[in-house]
């Protein structure tokens, strides 16, 4: 029944959008009826969030008030990722036009645009305009996140550092704690990146919206994974899929642990259960390395170009790491991972760029790539391998393979692919340094 | 991306370059979350009647607590610090006293899941209510009374309430020894074992923790459709059947007056302002190592004094400054709200006023009327310290806005709702109704006042299946 009204309430939105414009209309006034259409739009669901959903839409179709407008596209981006739909940010942008059209400048608009921006993988323009809030709203705490996030991908650790310490200053919670965790575990303080994410799990316990605690589950558990702690990383998963069933996040590391475990079916099911939901690069990826250790060589295949045709779509950068690693189209690669580059030089970027270089045989650029990526000691066994195997293409064996066995060190089973071409760059690199001496 | 086919073609085509330029990827941190365990929800105080000895804080906690909540019971949050402050006289709004509630948990035990020797409880229960040494996690807490530089430990390891899953929990907990009590069920007089004494002897008062009924009662949809009130009977209880999470407070008068006498007369200093906040720990992200030297000092997140404010009259991109500044600045930060009510100007819009035939002009701007009411002038006093503070006058018996009471043996508390839609719509106490006048369930006629947790069994907000 309310489903039905909300639809309805949309569809004479949508009408009066249209009978209203007169001929000479602006175009801000068709942007504002089509910002009005996709903002009211129905959500097209009957859980929690759906229901708020629609009681703001009603509340907006009988008087337009921009505190409204903004917690509407709130609740949209809220159900963007509870649905892992990024689609739904361009309802939150549209709920951020109509507010700034009753008030211009409405702070909570700006910072619903700030995390639309992210979303866009439009960070200098999410930076800048983070900034310029900051400037008249020093303590705002969304476009204090939006400016931690979009410092992090441009590369800047200290000027995340520096927002998220100011975030946490205002706002402790779920949100900053998980920041701090976070950029501890980039700076190489493990230890302290658990403390922090418990406490982030902690803050975010009991909420009727459980994703924001999903995510942290699954970020915990992603340290544990990548110092091989299979049963941590585990039990994180397992708890993320109670508060948020089928949440893709957790079915991707569990998936990882499976495939870690030596169970390539367990994992291929996961993952494809994973992509009906939210069909990530990675995703596809790690679903072709699954299928092939489990004999599967055509579904491989096709899980492949699922990454490629995904990654087309709107990766680029997981499509030029996935090329990259594979050793193909490595012109592709370096041209998405340059363009990448250019744009947000962050650095699972500068790691991904680096491998693209190295496997074109620039060991010179990808050398100066991988140690901007390590620059700030984040405890990476992929940024480790790859740091090593440059360095023994340099000739540096000594210090590449130290590099290469701290990464296997860290988490024997790190990439299903990678971990083994690391065991046998270790063959070679114990083989090349014995021979003159012998 | 399913949103798409939800639109109109002709719609698309306008809107097809910002959908191109989405990125599928999905990694962001969340930004926006709820931390209900530091979400102040309600605040009553007032004093005994006639006696005027005993002064009655609840402080309630975690919004819209769903009953049927397993298989992670709610709780309070270790992490938090909860307070209740009050301030006293006319011309303060610093903490003349703090309560400060500190939680903690009991770690559960590991225990090996495949050694079929062990009986129920440890960390290898999947029912939470199996895992803890009282069948619940045992959460205890502590009190402590800040005077000035002096904080006195009042009340130390007192156990908090546990939750009510329901008959069977109840029944099995006890069969299992784990459940200490002469009851046989989730009653008032199980609820009265955790009312625990603070100060030698009781002293200082009595505290409880736990959950309870949510007391509050409201036209949660009608409100917050732009006011849009409806009749009795027609109005619906938007909090009814929903838990909260309560710290009650039963302190002797002469514990919270400077002199430590019971005022009689009025004076300036018979007045005290109370309201109730959670603060969490801030952390320093750049010390390495993870030591507790990276813990800082405790930020609010949360406060409550009057009902509504925070819900109703501070507008959106004030909420988290409101949340983490005191009562002390509440003129400078957020006076332009209370002078310049929003309210009004939306009920104008959605032409509450017209249907009235009331002129909405004298409502909508310098309302000093209201600091005047929330200041308890009608009461005879000057208040020169303005903030969301509940007032309450030390002399005479308490009724909204002096004091909000919780009438014990009935379902009637203070009709904050009412009298604040009033004052805030027309300038009158009374006058304009929510519809919802009762609540849901049956105050207790001592504390923790609020009743009996609902029951997850049954109580729930599911609906049986065909």
């Amino acid at each position: 029944m309310r489903l039905l009204h909300a639809a309805i309430l949309g569809v004479v939105a949508l009408l009066l959008g249209a009978a209203c414009k007169p001929r000479s209309q602006s175009a801000a006034q068709v942007d504002l009826a089509e910002a009005r259409a996709l903002a009211l739009a129905a959500p097209g669901g009957d859980g929690p969030l759906d229901r708020d959903l629609l009681g703001i839409q009603e509340r907006l179709v009988q008087k337009p008030v921009a505190d409204d407008w903004v917690l509407l596209g709130q609740t949209w981006i809220r159900k963007a990722r509870r649905a892992a739909d990024p689609g739904l940010y361009l309802a939150a942008d549209a709920a951020a036009t109509l507010a700034l059209s009753l008030q211009p400048g409405h702070r909570g608009a700006m910072g619903l645009r700030g995390m639309v921006l992210l979303n866009q993988h439009a960070f200098l323009e999410a930076r800048n305009l983070a900034m310029a809030e900051l400037a008249r709203a020093p303590d705002d705490v969304l476009t204090l996140a939006t400016l931690s996030d979009a410092t992090l991908e441009l590369g800047d650790v200290a000027g995340a550092l520096a927002a998220s310490q100011r975030l946490v200053d205002v706002k402790p919670g779920l949100a900053s704690y998980g920041r701090a965790a976070h950029l501890r575990w980039v700076t190489g303080d493990v230890a302290g990146a658990k403390q922090l994410y418990a406490r982030a799990i902690e803050a975010g316990r009991g909420a009727r919206d459980p994703e924001p605690l999903a995510w942290m589950l699954v970020q915990a558990a992603g340290v544990f994974w990548h110092e091989g702690d299979l049963d941590g990383a585990l039990a994180g998963a397992e708890q993320a899929l109670l508060a948020v069933p089928g949440y893709a996040p957790a079915l991707v590391l569990e998936a990882r642990c499976r495939l870690a475990r030596g169970e390539p079916d367990a994992a291929s099911a996961l993952l494809q259960r994973a992509l009906t939901t939210q069909p990530l690069v990675e995703t596809a990826w790690l679903l072709a390395d699954a299928r092939t250790l489990a004999g599967d060589p055509a579904g491989a295949a096709a899980a492949e170009a699922r990454v490629v045709q995904e990654g087309r779509k709107g990766d680029a950068l997981m499509l030029g790491a996935f090329l990259a690693s594979r050793g193909r189209n490595l012109d592709e690669a370096l041209r998405l991972l340059e363009a990448e580059h250019r744009d947000r030089p962050g650095l699972t970027v500068e790691d991904a760029y680096a491998w693209a270089l190295h496997r074109a045989g620039r060991h010179t650029e990808a050398r100066a790539a991988i140690d901007r990526a390590l620059a700030h000691g984040t405890p990476d066994p992929r940024f480790l391998f790859h740091a090593g195997a440059i360095r023994l293409a340099q000739g540096d064996r000594d210090a590449g393979a130290v590099l290469v066995r701290r990464a296997l060190a860290l988490n024997p089973a790190f990439d299903p692919v990678a971990a083994a071409e690391a065991r046998t760059l270790l063959g070679d690199a114990r083989a090349i340094s014995l021979a003159p001496g012998e | 991306m399913r949103f798409r086919s939800r639109l109109t073609g002709l719609l698309l085509a306008g809107l097809l370059s910002p959908l191109m330029a989405l990125a599928s990827s999905h990694r962001e941190a969340p930004a926006i979350s709820f931390d209900p365990a530091a979400d102040n929800t309600d605040l009553w105080a007032w004093i005994k009647p006639g006696t005027h000895d005993r002064l009655y804080i609840v402080a309630a906690y975690n919004p819209l607590e769903e009953p049927s909540g397993g298989p992670n019971f709610h709780k309070f949050s270790d992490d938090v610090l909860y307070e209740v402050h009050i301030v006293r006289g006319v011309s303060s709004l610093a903490d003349a006293i703090t309560y400060e509630i500190r939680f903690r948990t009991e770690p559960l035990t590991r225990v090996d899941v495949a050694d079929l020797t062990k009986g129920p409880g440890g960390g290898k229960e999947f029912f939470a209510q199996l895992s803890g040494s009282v069948g619940f996690q045992k959460q205890t807490y502590t009190v402590t009374k800040v005077q000035g530089r002096q904080s006195t430990v009042i009340a130390r390891d007192v156990p908090v309430a546990p939750p009510n899953p329901g008959p069977r929990t109840f029944a099995t907990l006890k069969a299992l020894g784990l459940l200490n009590t002469p009851q046989n069920a989730y009653n008032d007089d199980f609820s009265q074992e955790f009312v625990r004494p603070m100060g030698n002897g009781g002293s200082e008062g009595t505290v409880f923790a736990g959950p309870r009924d949510d007391g509050f009662y409201v036209d949660l949809g009608g409100i917050f459709d732009l006011a849009n009130v409806r009749a009795k009977g027609t109005a619906q209880d938007g909090v009814a059947g929903f838990n909260c999470h309560a710290i009650a407070l039963d302190i002797p008068v002469t514990r919270v007056t400077a002199d430590g006498q019971l005022p009689t007369t009025r004076t300036n200093d018979s007045i005290i302002g109370v309201w109730a906040s959670a603060s969490r720990r801030k952390i320093n992200i750049q010390r390495q190592n993870g030591g507790a030297e990276a813990i800082g000092p405790w930020v609010q997140v949360s406060r409550l004094g009057l009902p509504l404010v925070n819900e109703a009259v501070i507008g959106l991109q004030d909420k988290d400054k409101f949340n983490r500044t005191t009562p002390a600045t509440d003129v400078a930060n957020f006076g332009a709200y209370f002078l310049n009510p929003i309210i009004v100007r939306d009920a104008e819009a959605v032409g509450i006023y017209a249907a009235l035939g009331v002129d909405p002009t004298p409502f909508k701007s310098n309302r000093t009327d209201i600091l005047d009411i929330i200041g308890l002038k009608q009461n005879g006093y000057n208040v020169t310290a303005i903030g969301d503070v509940l007032r309450v006058d030390l002399t005479t018996d308490s009724a909204f806005p002096n004091g909000r009471v919780i009438y014990g043996g009935t379902n009637k508390e203070d009709d904050v709702t009412d009298i604040l839609l009033s004052v805030l719509l027309t300038g009158a106490p009374s006058g304009v109704s929510d519809g919802v006048d009762n609540n849901d369930a049956t105050y207790l006629t001592r504390s923790p006042w609020l009743a009996k947790p609902w029951s997850g069994f049954d109580q729930g907000h599911g609906k049986p299946t065909p």
